[in-house]
Parts: structure tokens; sequence; C-alpha cells
């Protein structure tokens, strides 16, 4: 148990570390557009294809679930809408991503540490926390919410597309169910959770990277943890902040 | 001029280092010599502030550096300059980038002067022309180059170089060594030197520490070296008939 705390304790001293005291400002925007290039535009193409798949197969799945005549046709297109910004399009997309991003970040930042970059860094003077960490985290803060409404769109889309197809649903039934009460707090309360997941899976990560100690073999298993966890406080997340925000 | 006070360093219950005291002068070559496994590269890394140490204490011109937290560190921290004994350079950058990373951060040059310090550098390691070359691009002796230039572009006033020219074959050797003297000399720089390299040891050794199981158990320069009679460090320096006969020629 109490390596727990130790653990969580030297979490959240990085984390001061990483906002405190950051380098010269101007050299933050180059570092961020291409943390955002690396953890976000290069995971478009999986969260499209997840996204597209997603949004077909939970409209097929309803409309083979509403054969009974007396539940509207319009309920495949609201359960589509539910399910994509409810809780795919972000919790999904998310820990999929962790998978992906996280264990990139980890390894990237634990091979630096194991190959004595970061301590380079610190011998010149250099905050490497807030040097490696910061632009990461604000990266992932600004671009995974638009991959997150991407998500969106792609899946309801592909929803619409395959149920019309299919002949399960007619367009008009489709967007009669997309707007039945449709609130636009839903979405809002997808993306505060993405904010948070975002922050999750970028700081985790970095830290199981930043606190690797050995060689390529720890990298890896460094890489693991900062999935494992990241996975795990991002369903423990989703848990609360859905316990705060809809109820 | 870097003053080690007492000293100690263990990593869980294995004593490394054992109440080590010296100074390393500025203006001087200081080495610290010893078998792998004695306890230079730990004992450098206490120096600049890598590892804490358990017990002791580090003067860089009379400021105690031990006691700084990292933020009041970083002042000194920007006087230094290191050379990693796996060149630690950074892999996502060129050989240029590398070297104008330290400049980018600290200096107020702009864009094309930083660039000619960058060129002035490599020239000094005999790397001109290399400047866009990613690390996993170079040999190792390429390596340890680009890492002796970037610890230099800012001029440093302490110089730490673990095992500088290892891996280098000896015409090269002999390039870093003098670049290594003429920079200290130049700039008044403290330097500190780990080396095996028995021949930049007895050509340029104005200041030897001998670190033996983790102790220091012998201070001197290259003359003083021939003359010794610490059994072990004459083992270490002179352990084949070869390099024995050198002594006596040297000694007469
Ligand atoms: N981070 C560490 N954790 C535990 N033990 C360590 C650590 N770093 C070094 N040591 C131990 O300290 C001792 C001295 O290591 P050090 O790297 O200083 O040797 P060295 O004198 O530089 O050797 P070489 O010439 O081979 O580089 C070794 O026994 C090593 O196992
Ligand atoms: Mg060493």
């Amino acid at each position: 148990m109490s390596t727990v705390y130790y653990n969580i304790g030297k979490y959240f001293l990085l984390m001061v570390n990483t906002f405190t005291k950051p380098e010269k400002r101007r050299v933050y925007p180059k570092l961020i557009v291409q943390e955002i290039d690396k953890i976000g535009l290069q995971s478009l193409g999986i969260v499209a294809l997840l996204s597209l798949f997603m949004g077909a197969v939970v409209t097929l799945q309803t409309a083979s679930n509403i054969d009974s005549g007396w539940i509207p046709r319009w309920t495949i297109g609201f359960t589509t809408r539910q399910t994509m910004i409810l809780e795919f399009s972000s919790t999904i997309v998310c820990l999929i991503l962790s998978g992906k991003v996280g264990g990139n970040i980890a390894s990237e930042i634990g091979t630096m540490r194991i190959t004595e970059q970061i301590d380079a860094m610190e011998i010149m003077g250099i905050n490497s926390a807030s040097y490696l960490i910061l632009p990461k985290i604000v990266a992932a803060l600004f671009i995974f919410p638009f991959m997150v409404i991407l998500s969106m769109f792609i899946g309801i889309s592909a929803g619409a597309f395959v149920g019309y197809t299919a002949g399960v649903t007619s367009l008009n039934d489709f967007e009669y169910g997309l707007q039945y009460s449709f609130e636009l707090w839903q979405v809002s309360y997808s993306l505060i959770k993405t904010v948070f997941f975002s922050f999750i899976i970028t700081s985790v990560s970095s830290y199981h990277g930043y606190y690797t100690h050995g060689g390529p073999r720890e990298v890896g298993a460094s890489s693991t943890r900062a999935v494992v966890y990241s996975m795990v406080l991002i369903l423990i997340a989703n848990y609360i902040l859905t316990q705060l925000l809809l109820l | 001029m870097i003053e080690v006070k007492n000293i100690s360093k263990s990593f869980a219950g294995n004593a490394v280092l054992k109440n080590i005291t010296t100074e390393f002068y500025p203006g001087k070559v200081n080495f610290i010599i010893g078998r792998s496994g004695s306890g230079k590269s730990v004992l450098t890394k206490c120096i600049v502030g890598l590892m804490e140490v358990d017990h002791g204490e580090i003067f860089f011109d009379k400021r105690n550096f031990t006691i700084l937290d990292r933020w009041d560190r970083k002042d000194i921290r920007q006087e230094m300059g290191m050379l990693f004994q796996g060149s630690a350079l950074f892999s996502s950058l060129t050989v240029e980038e590398n070297i104008l990373f330290p400049l980018q951060m600290f200096s107020s040059m702009s864009k094309s002067e930083m660039l000619d310090r960058v060129n002035t550098c490599l020239k000094r390691v005999n790397l001109e022309g290399k400047n866009h070359l990613y690390p996993s691009e170079l040999s190792g002796g390429m390596q340890k180059r680009t890492g002796i230039a970037r610890a230099i572009a800012l001029n440093p006033r302490y110089l730490f170089c673990d095992e500088p020219n290892s891996g280098l074959d000896p015409q090269t050797a002999i390039v870093i060594d003098n670049l290594i003297r003429e920079i200290t000399y130049e700039f008044n720089s403290t330097t500190v030197v780990i080396s095996h390299d028995m021949n930049s040891v007895l050509e340029t050794g104005d200041h030897i520490n001998f670190i033996y199981q983790g102790e220091l158990t012998w201070r001197g320069n290259k003359t003083e070296i021939l003359h010794t009679d610490n059994e072990a460090l004459n083992n270490f320096v002179f352990p084949s008939k070869f390099m024995q006969q050198i002594r006596e020629k040297l000694k007469g």
C-alpha cells in the first residue's frame, strides 16, 4: 500500500515540475505542433476506422433487436447517437488512444531516460519534465476533443449509411431518432470527459516513461504499465465524471 | 575550482563512493582514473547533481551546490558542459540540431551566429559537413565527437567528459585530447576527464585522481605518477612489461 502512496506522490511531484518554471516560452509552440501531429493527427486513421465500424455495428445490432413492431424505427438512429456521443467516441476512443499514444509516449521518454538524454538536458540546466511532458499534455488537451467530435460524426454517418443500405431504417426515421430529445449538453459531457482522459493518458504515460530504470526490457515494461494504468484510470474517471455530470 | 568534500554514495547498501575529498582546478585537465566499476561515473554524476550524494558537499567556485534545490542549481548548470559515456545525443535531432540545442535554450545569439557557432564546434571535432546526419547514422566515435561539440557549444566554465576517447582510433583520440586541453587552457575552464586511456593520462594529466574500489587512494600529476609506490595504481597504469619499461624510460 505504501508504494501506491509513494507513486502517487511521485506522480504529483512530476506534474508540479512539469508546470512550474517551464523553459523559455518561445520553444514551446514548435514542440506542441510536433506533438499534435505525433499523438493526434497520426492517430486519426485508427479513430476513423473504429468509429466507422462501431457506428455501423451499433445500428445493425439495434435494428436486429427491435423486430417486435411496437418499438418505433427511429430508435435505431436514437441508439446510435446515444452510444456514439455518450460513451463510444469519448471513453472507448480514449481507451484505444491510451494503447497507441500512451505506449508511444512511455517508450519514447523511457528510451530518452535510459540513454541518458534526459540527464543531458538536466545537465544543461533545462527542466526536462517541462520540456518533454508539457507539450504532450497541451497537445492532447487541444487535439483529442476534435478527434472525439470527428469520431461522433463518422460513427453516426456510418450508422445512417449502413442502416439505409441494409434497408433496416429510412433516412427520415434515422434523422428523427438523431434529433429525438437531443441536448447539446450530452456532447459537452463527452468533451469534458475527453479533456480529463487526455490528461490522464499523457501525464500517466509520461510518468512511467520518465521514471524508467535499466535497459530496453524496462522500457517495454514501462510502456505496458503506462497503458494499463491509463486505461484503469480512464475507467475510474469515467465512472466518477458520469456520476458528477449526469446525475 | 570544484571542491568535493567527504562525499559518500551507496546503492541499496552497496557503498560505491567512500568519503571522497578532492579538488578540480581551473585551467587544468583533471583526471579521474580507476578500474571499470570503481565508481568514476557515479562520482561524476554526484558532482554534477544527477545523483544525490548520501553525505558530503560539493562547491563550484565556493558556491555550495549540494544544498541548492533544482531551481537554484540551474544557474550553475548552465555553466556546465558534459560528455556522457554513451554520448547521450538527442536521437530525434540531427547533429546540427543537437549542438544548436543548448544555444537556442540559453544564448541570445541570432540564428546565423548560432549556425556559425555550430560549424566552429563541428570543425574543432573534425566533423565538418556532417550537420544533417542523425545520431543513428554516425559511428560510435563520431557520436562521441558530436557529444563533445555539444558540450563545448556554450564555452562551459566546467567541462565534464566521461571517457571522451574510448572507442576512438589512436589518432582521433589524440585530436580529442588536444581539443580538450586547448579548450581548458583557452577558457580557463575546470575540466574533469574520466579516462582509461593511459596515453592521454600521461600526456595531459595536470591533476590525476585515482579511485580504487570507491576510495580516492592517490592524487598527483603526470610526473608524480611515474614515481608512485601505490601498488594498485602501479598495477593499473603500468599493467604490462611493456608499460613498465616505458615508465623506466620516462623516469630516466
Ligand atoms: N544507478 C545505479 N544503481 C545501482 N548501482 C549502480 C548504479 N550506477 C552505478 N552503480 C554501481 O556503482 C558501481 C560503480 O559504477 P560506475 O558506473 O561509477 O563505474 P565506472 O568506474 O564508471 O566504470 P566504467 O569504467 O566501466 O565506466 C558499479 O558497481 C555499479 O554497479
Ligand atoms: Mg563509467
